[in-house]
């Protein structure tokens, strides 16, 4: 189910909440989480039961694990947790890349293979990914979760199971114990209600606008046809575009509707096509995964405990391993291995030259474009299905294209969208920003205090619980809904 | 700054999105780019249809409203041949569409009928009644039918309502990228094809080949092809006291058809289509409509195996002997005078 879809917002919310509020409201509040969980569980049965089943064996595999760890010896727990990461990646690597190794392997071998057609358990990478830091982390504090149905709600929690963000379990077991003894401030369901129609309005009106554009370029360009530079360009910043109101659009829904059941979930997106160097665009990106590749694999790697030059190998692995993530492919491997290039260069420069404290807007402006023309090029890698139509972009935005090369003829209205969604990311104030949300627990929530002409006096945008808000919400709803007949699914849902 | 409570912030927001949207709904379009829109098919027709109403000034005498099953089996010039051999003069043009649902005949007939003085309309009949609205209606329909369209038991009700906002916003969008010379569609129209669209003798797709529609196949195979057909169709769901309810979209439709000519002085006769070794009469005429219009019934003249394509469509050996039984039954019902 999809969070974009008519059967998702008139009857799957609708009816979820009122029986999460009805259960509370009757002082049932144990049971409201437990619904949540069943509910969870419902939403990803949607999609294609048979694979509720995966899901629900690793939850059950991986809770068990766990809890022996406290009960064994270091070395058997030691074992355990060998025994947990192989299983799970083992289960990743059959349903993700099994075809892709096997018929790399048969090409090395020059045999035939035949894809065995394996589809893949929509979310596993970011199930996958939970788990094992749950593991992880209960085999260092040789705690974990006593109650089943709380270790299921946390991984199952329907708003980011299937796209993240990627939690962590102390994180989520204060909120889940506090929802079963607490109501909560109906701030936070206003709150809900704005991150995710921020979030609807990015994917449905400005992502899924921006996909004629780019597939135009990129399907031409799998296949052997080439575009004139302006068309390249045009795909590729069409895709720039798209994948961020996609992906960070997707965040947002997903924060706003945890906020909606009383749960705050971590921010994945601060405005990354802002950022001043590549370094600065991993903290800002997706930083779920950023913090998890960090604290589970390039810390276990070595870190930079063994020199610089140790350092750097572990940033490009840890990169390059980010990229397999993404998905089996060349493009991808390449897209990790570029950002591992970029991040080692890039740690490089800065041993030589130190960030200063203070820089000129100049210098600055000109190391966001660096920075974001670095990602673009990454991008074409992550878009194209084949490294010739990748490079066949490349090649045409270098202005290396043949003379006869294609122009892009598309409709006006791809240029609007690509101008409007350029003009919100440089200029707008990202969601935190517009909502104040903090997913640090210890902060409270509290939507801004300020109306809308108020604050842009101040020079600022924010959304308060105010009659104009309620209209810019209902505005964006609209314009989502007249929209969301096209289906169309999350990019990182293929992930 | 005025803060306020949970419900009047949903609710405001709810108001405002309702407002919007039917905002949206009463933009204005050009009509044809919603005709033209409906093009996912590989011989499309619709953009045909809107010009043969609004920019041939030819004649409209006698209109066919119906599915494909229609389309394959009329050939409206041979009728026109035929007819003139009998003395009656008449222009006749096929306004079938493809896939069934008796909205998307109404639409049509609606269209028809509300610009152009039509003396005949021939309005398909099959052996079963289509249940199901039509998959395309949401592209051709006027916004106040889509509103208005029967809610029970309409299994699209929900989807074409939750699909009109974006439907007339892209319309509006389009007449005005196109009044500006800025809009690429991905569909353009062919060259105007004239005042009879035949769909019996070849099929002209839209990547420029013209496909014969001599399909014959052995007795065996044909055999093979109907059961296979029979086996597709699903009886009726409910029982039989709910069967108002259960095909309440293609009666309601083809009440308002019959009430539309009606008050524009049409005459309407309903054509047996029938599927290959279907029955000698069609039911649903027989249950409920023989008391409303007439029925031409060309069924006995094409049992014959050799006169079908498949299970449901005539070739164009078929299509001769039921369009040649058309005009006889035409002229000598005296429908036009």
């Amino acid at each position: 189910m999809l969070f974009n879809s008519y059967i998702f917002l008139f009857a799957f919310l609708p009816v979820v909440l009122a029986i999460f509020f009805g259960l509370r409201h009757r002082g049932l509040l144990g049971a409201s989480v437990f619904f949540l969980m069943l509910a969870s569980v419902t939403f990803y049965a949607y999609w294609k039961p048979i694979d509720t089943f995966v899901l629900l064996g690793t939850i059950v595999v991986n809770y068990s694990l766990a809890k022996y760890f406290g009960r064994v010896s270091a070395q058997h727990a030691k074992w355990l947790l060998t025994l947990g990461i192989a299983a799970n990646l083992g289960l990743l690597i059959y349903f993700k890349y099994f075809d892709f190794l096997a018929s790399n392997v048969a090409a090395m071998l020059s045999k035939d293979y035949v894809a065995r057609g394996i589809v893949m358990p929509i979310g596993i990478s970011f199930f996958t990914f939970t788990q094992l830091a749950y593991l992880v982390d209960c085999y260092k504090s040789r705690s974990y979760e006593a109650q089943f149905s709380s270790y299921a709600l946390f991984v199952t929690i329907f708003p980011h199971l299937i796209a993240g963000p990627i939690i962590h379990h102390a994180e989520m077991r204060p909120q889940f114990a506090r929802l079963r003894r607490e109501t909560f401030d109906t701030e936070m369901i206003i709150m809900g209600v704005i991150m995710f129609m921020i979030g609807l309005a990015k994917k449905v009106l400005l992502a899924d606008n921006l996909v004629s554009g780019a597939d135009a370029v990129f399907n031409v360009a799998d296949h052997g046809g080439q575009f004139n530079a302006a068309g390249a360009w045009t795909g590729a910043l069409a895709y720039t575009l798209q994948i961020y109101f996609d992906f960070s659009g997707y965040s947002d829904m997903a924060i706003g509707l945890a906020l909606m059941f009383g749960l705050r979930l971590p921010v994945n997106f601060n405005s990354p096509y802002k950022s001043t160097s590549i370094i600065d665009f991993w903290r800002r990106w997706h930083i779920t995964l950023s913090t998890w590749l960090r604290d589970y694999l390039y810390i276990p790697l070595g870190g930079n405990r063994g020199g610089e030059w140790a350092r750097l190998r572990n940033v490009f692995i840890t990169f390059l391993l980010g990229g397999i993530w993404h998905g089996a492919g060349w493009t991808f491997i390449i897209w990790g291995a570029l950002h591992g290039a970029y991040n080692v260069t890039n740690h490089l420069l800065r041993n030589q030259w130190p960030l200063r404290a203070t820089q000129s807007f100049r210098m600055t402006l000109g190391k966001q474009v660096f920075t974001l023309l670095l990602v673009i090029i990454a991008w074409v890698f992550f878009r194209a299905k084949t490294v010739g139509g990748a490079l066949s972009v490349l090649k045409s935005m270098a202005l290396l294209a043949p003379a006869d090369a294609a122009p892009l003829t598309t409709d006006f209205s791809l240029y609007f969208w690509i101008v409007l969604a350029a003009a919100l990311v440089f200029l707008a104030p990202n969601t935190q920003q517009l909502t104040q949300y903090s997913a640090q627990l210890s902060e409270q929530l509290k939507l801004p205090r300020m109306g809308l002409i108020e604050a842009l006096r101040r020079g600022g945008l924010v959304f308060a619980p105010s009659p104009a808000v309620a209209i810019i919400c209902g505005l964006l709803f609209a314009g989502a809904l007249a929209c969301i007949w096209r289906p169309a699914i999350f990019i990182y849902f293929n992930f | 700054m005025r803060q306020i409570s949970l419900r009047k912030f949903l609710m405001g927001l709810f108001a405002t999105s309702l407002a919007a949207l039917l905002g949206m709904i009463a933009l204005p379009h050009d009509k044809y780019l919603r005709y033209e829109s409906l093009n996912d098919h590989t011989a499309p027709n619709a953009y045909w249809i809107y010009q043969r109403i609004h920019n041939d000034p030819a004649p409209i005498d006698i209109a066919f409203i119906g599915t494909s099953r229609t389309g394959r089996s009329v050939n409206t010039e041979r009728l026109e041949n035929d007819l003139a051999a009998r003395g009656v003069h008449a222009k006749a043009v096929n306004f079938h569409i493809v896939k069934t649902g008796r909205d998307m005949h109404y639409v049509i007939a609606k269209e028809l009928l509300t610009h152009r003085q039509v003396k005949l309309l021939v309005v398909e009949m099959t052996e079963l009644e289509d249940r199901t609205p039509h998959p395309d209606f949401i592209f051709l329909a006027d916004p106040q039918d889509v509103i208005t369209a029967p809610l029970f038991i309409n299994l699209r009700y929900f989807y074409n309502l939750a699909r009109l906002p974006g439907r007339q916003v892209d319309l509006f969008l389009e007449t005005h990228l196109n009044q500006l010379g800025l809009r690429h569609p991905d569909f353009v129209a062919p060259p105007y094809q004239g005042s009879n669209l035949d769909w019996t003798e070849y099929l002209d797709t839209l990547d420029g080949k013209r496909h014969p529609l001599t399909t014959q196949h052995s007795y065996q195979d044909m055999q093979k092809i109907r059961m296979e057909q029979e086996a597709a169709i699903t009886p009726p769901v409910l029982p039989k006291s709910f069967a108002p309810f259960e095909f309440r979209v293609p009666r309601y439709y083809i009440d308002r058809i019959l009430t539309l000519a009606k008050q524009h002085g049409t005459t309407v006769v309903f054509l047996y289509a029938p599927r290959y070794g279907g029955p000698a009469m069609p039911p649903p005429y027989e249950q409920i409509y023989a008391q409303r219009a007439e029925l031409i019934n060309p069924q006995p003249l094409l049992e014959g195996f050799q006169l079908w394509a498949d299970a449901t469509h005539l070739n164009s050996s078929g299509s001769k002997i039921l369009t040649d039984y058309l005009a006889e039954a035409i002229a000598q019902g005296g429908y036009l005078h």
